[in-house]
């Protein structure tokens, strides 16, 4: 799967668990996102998941949160 | 007020808070981020004892320690407190603070409201939130607890005055809200290998 189509796909599911529109550019840091709380982060987590049939690592679960940070690693998986 | 409950989750449990966490709640809330939006304490371990041992004292408070099963490792604090008998028998949840990197934010919360609902018998708890908070405001909405207002210039912290979203959780809505959450917790607990406890 190429770059893009990773990114569109995470974004789409990002989109999904916080409800709201992202723009293709739009880097959504769960830091600042006002949506992204700890019961949203593991429904996304999961879903990211489920989507790529990957399974996240304990650290990766709890830390992965910036959108570009998930691409980053999905990529990884995907490649592996 | 010295208490013995100990209540397993999936992954995680509550403990009663020891004198000797005193070093655990200076560690937790020195972290600037994870203690903003918190009223700031005194952080000496001398204070902290201090702080328990008045605790101890005061009916209607349960601390607790947010605990990892497997590795029995603390990873966080909460506590329900200010009971008022009724009916409706109602109390605060709070003093909520998760070490970073940790994955017991969603399990400690259903915790709390089962030892509320289930071992204390309330019929209603809240959860007051500064507005700012916005992560934590966001977690109570995704749980499916209801808006009963805002506070205004509830909390002070430092020189400044903080408005709080204040949430409600009622013995009726408490099915819901439980199953919400413990979907979650048991999706965690299976990652971290304790999926068939419960």
């Amino acid at each position: 799967m190429e770059h893009d189509a990773v990114d569109q796909a995470v974004r789409e599911i990002v989109s999904s668990v916080l409800d709201r529109p992202i723009d293709p550019a739009e880097e959504i840091v769960r830091d600042t996102e006002p949506k992204w709380d700890s019961l949203k982060h593991i429904e996304l987590m999961f879903a990211l998941e489920e989507r790529f049939e990957i399974q996240f690592t304990q650290e990766e679960l709890a830390g992965l949160d910036r959108i570009s940070a998930v691409v980053d690693r999905v990529m990884v998986y995907l490649a592996s | 007020m010295r208490h013995d409950i100990r209540l397993d989750g999936y992954a995680f449990a509550l403990r009663p808070i020891e004198r000797s966490d005193a070093a655990l709640i200076v560690g937790l809330r020195s972290d600037p981020v994870r203690a903003r939006y918190l009223h700031q304490i005194d952080l000496s371990i001398a204070a902290q004892e201090a702080y328990l041992d008045r605790y101890y004292g005061r009916p209607g408070d349960y601390y607790f320690v947010v605990e990892n099963r497997a590795t029995h490792t603390p990873e966080g604090l909460i506590g329900v407190y200010d009971i008022v008998p009724g009916p409706p028998s109602t109390a605060e949840w709070g003093r909520w603070i998760i070490q970073p990197g940790s994955l017991a934010g969603v399990e400690s919360a259903l915790l709390i409201y089962r030892v509320a609902f289930g071992l204390l018998g309330l019929d209603e708890v809240y959860a007051r939130t500064i507005v700012e908070n916005t992560a934590v405001v966001s977690f109570h909405d995704s749980s499916g607890l209801e808006r009963r207002g805002v506070l205004k210039g509830h909390v002070r912290i430092g020189d400044q005055q903080f408005d709080c979203v204040e949430h409600v959780l009622t013995r009726s809505r408490w099915p819901e809200v439980e199953a919400n959450l413990a979907r979650r917790s048991e999706l965690i607990g299976r990652r971290l290998g304790r999926g068939a406890i419960r």
